[in-house]
């Protein structure tokens, strides 16, 4: 017994040690700070998710990051080095985002992709920091994925929760709808963030008010009493700050109790994957990054789309895989403009960008703020089982037509 | 009034559904001691069925599902629970833990993490005027069938040879066995009537939701566990009883929460819950040491 103890001592006490020695740590953090340019391809380490729950998230935009190197490697790479994506699967385990993350350091990685989520990205971010690293979440909406949190050098090509919601709670009111119900889903800060904002934009528009809203829970089977009590309220708009698979619960039970005002929603409906789970859908709207059907207004966007699908053969399932493609365009650019991938100095790079015209829109950061807050929304509408764009809307206001 | 009376409705239809998933649970628990939480597994199967076969008659699709559910659960029982028959609790409950995983990982592996949907018995999604009650025509139909099944197992426990010998294995096993009862298929039989449940309920559930996602299994089967307790252990008229109690409570609560406090909906349930154990320690209709079917 003794013997097993003080076996298991040593190898803890050898463990620690080869974690010490061998971890991308002190030598290579400070190298990575100060690193001007690698001599071979510049790596960015993928810290995503490529199995579980997350993996369905992740995808979209790992895949519009390759595009996106494959893109600026044909015109010659960023100051004459190839771009390299080097992969660690984080198992939709925010415990193994850390290890993820250390691991792809260690790989030679000068520039951290991490997950589409807080929660889950998070950590592989702080690896990367930690070590004086830039790290960039192409995707998380959560306020948290900014300076106050993360600290100076974690980035989010997110549009911020509050900024979507603002553009469809405006969005709403130029429809004509001046009473508004929320169903707020309170399970992830991207949802509670969403209903704050649309409340807040909303009520302040002349007329218009929220007359009544409810918690909603992903694992309701039953949201029958919910929709009694919106039936009740007069509304003539719900504002669905929820996701998937528990929005297309409420959506499927509502329209089956025979309440048809409009819905609006928020950008974790895009796609049209769960439109089978309520045929005949028709008034209903959200925010997204752009529209993945060819109707985009914008041309790069269609032509990013039919390449995807191309390339991997199938289409891609949400407009999310825009800002994969977007967050290599941010970092090339920095990398260019800092002429090194040292963190502190390719930051003060990206907060220098100003607005950037990206793929997924101008995206632009400061100093103080490090998730996108005045990107466009595109607004998708869905009737008879088909999604288009309707509207464009940046900071509150509507900038174009479809 | 009104309002209440819809709430009554309406936890009539969710306590319906919790009874069709909690007396899957119960008749493995009558008959063998086990806890079967690899019965959620059996709905989520039944749900990715439901969407393998969407593109037949919805009669032909509702026999394949039944049929892949049933065939799941009897092979559940000769390739895993067979082998640990008489174990104790803990053995058995391991076993189904360790099953509801496997099976999750597998359908994770070829289905993929991303939700589905699918519509399944759309044409009962509307709801007609009762009394001036709104009532979904998809209520109807889960209270209907729910009632049905339940008259149907109760005539089965009672009036077959199968069903007597199902009785007698859940009083006392071993006795049953040296009296010439078949263990083997009294056992396999419980798994196939489960499995029959499992699948009718998850049909519902996919109508009701119009989702799934490999994870789907999860929530029922804790509900279905938690009514078997709050009903009565052992009993199966006890475990659709306490499904109908606990489905009311989530209604009643539902309803009537503060908006402050309704995020804390599901922590007031189980409070709920442990208060009515702290006065019926054996569940509202159970007795100690009872273990009938």
């Amino acid at each position: 017994m003794r013997r097993t103890v003080l076996l298991l001592t040593a190898g803890i006490l050898g463990l620690t040690v080869a974690a010490g020695c061998g971890a991308p740590g002190d030598d290579s953090g400070a190298s990575s700070a100060e690193a001007e340019l690698p001599d071979g391809p510049i790596v960015i380490g993928m810290a995503v998710a490529r199995s579980g729950f997350a993996a369905a998230y992740d995808l979209g935009p790992s895949r519009g990051a390759e595009l996106a190197v494959a893109d600026i490697n044909a015109r010659g790479g960023v100051l004459g080095h190839r771009l390299e994506l080097k992969y660690g699967d984080t198992k939709s385990d925010r415990a193994l985002g850390t290890t993820v993350g250390i691991d792809l350091l260690s790989r030679g990685a000068k520039v951290m992709f991490v997950t589409c989520d807080f929660d889950l990205g998070g950590p592989a971010a702080i690896a990367a920091t930690s070590k004086k690293v830039v790290a960039v979440s192409p995707c998380a909406g959560s306020s948290q994925f900014d300076v106050p949190t993360l600290g100076p050098l974690a980035y989010s090509m997110g549009t911020k929760s509050a900024a979507g919601a603002t553009n469809v709670a405006r969005f709403a009111y130029d429809q004509g709808y001046r009473k508004a119900y929320l169903w707020r889903d309170p399970s992830i800060t991207h949802t509670k963030e969403t209903c704050a904002a649309f409340e807040s934009t909303f009520s302040a528009q002349p007329q218009a008010k929220v007359v009544g809203s409810d918690t909603i829970q992903q694992k309701d089977a039953s949201f029958a009493g919910l929709i009694a009590r919106l039936r009740a309220s007069g509304a003539d708009v719900l504002e669905l700050c929820s996701y998937n698979p528990g929005a297309v619960t409420a959506l499927r039970q509502l329209r089956a109790a025979g309440v048809d005002i409009p819905v609006v929603s928020n950008m974790s409906m895009d796609g049209d994957y769960w439109l089978k789970g309520v045929p005949d859908l028709k008034d209903f709207y959200y925010d997204a990054f752009g529209s993945l059907y060819g109707d985009d207004p914008r041309t790069d966007v269609n032509d990013f789309f039919a390449r995807y699908k191309t390339k991997f053969g199938e289409r891609a399932v949400t407009s999310y895989a825009l800002t994969g493609y977007a967050t290599v365009q941010v970092i090339a650019k920095a990398i260019e403009t800092a002429q090194t991938t040292g963190g502190p100095a390719l930051a003060k790079a990206i907060d220098g960008l100003g607005s950037y015209e990206t793929i997924a829109g101008p995206t632009g950061y400061g100093a103080k703020q490090h998730i996108v807050t005045d990107r466009p929304s595109v607004i998708l509408s869905v009737a008879g089982g088909r999604t288009s764009p309707v509207a464009t809307y940046t900071g509150g206001r509507k900038t174009k037509e479809g | 009034m009104s309002a209440v009376a819809q709430n009554l409705v309406n936890a009539l239809s969710l306590g319906s559904l919790y009874a069709l998933i909690a007396l899957g649970i119960a008749l493995l628990f009558s008959i063998m001691g086990l806890i079967n939480f690899a019965h959620g597994e059996l709905i989520m199967i039944g749900g990715y069925a439901l969407v393998w076969f969407a593109a037949l008659p919805f009669a032909m699709t509702a026999v394949l599902v039944a049929a892949v559910v049933i065939g799941c659960g009897l092979a559940m029982e000769r390739l895993a629970f067979r082998s640990v028959r008489g174990a104790s609790g803990e053995t058995l409950l391991m076993t189904s833990f360790a099953l509801s995983l496997l099976v999750q990982g597998g359908v994770l592996l070829f289905e993929g993490a991303n939700p589905k949907s699918a519509d399944v018995l759309g044409s009962l999604g509307a709801s007609v005027e009762v009394a001036g009650l709104s009532v979904g025509k998809l209520d109807f139909a889960i209270i209907g069938v729910t009632a049905v099944l339940l008259l149907g197992l109760a005539w089965f426990l009672r009036a077959t040879s199968l069903g007597v010998q199902m009785r007698a294995a859940a009083e006392d096993f071993r006795t049953a066995r040296a009296l010439g009862v078949r263990a083997d298929l009294v056992v396999a039989t419980a798994f196939g009537v489960s499995g029959a449940f499992a699948a009718i309920a998850a049909i519902f559930l996919v109508a009701s939701t119009g989702s799934l996602t490999p994870g789907m299994g999860l929530r029922p089967v804790l509900v279905g566990f938690v009514a078997i307790v709050l009903g009565g252990l052992g009993r199966l008229w006890a475990a659709a009883l306490g499904a109908y109690v606990l489905a009311l409570l989530t209604v009643m609560l539902q309803a009537y929460l503060p908006g402050g406090v309704a995020p804390y909906q599901d922590a007031l349930v189980y409070l709920g819950i442990v208060m009515i154990l702290m006065f019926r320690p054996h569940g509202i209709a159970g007795r100690p040491g009872a273990v009938r079917v």
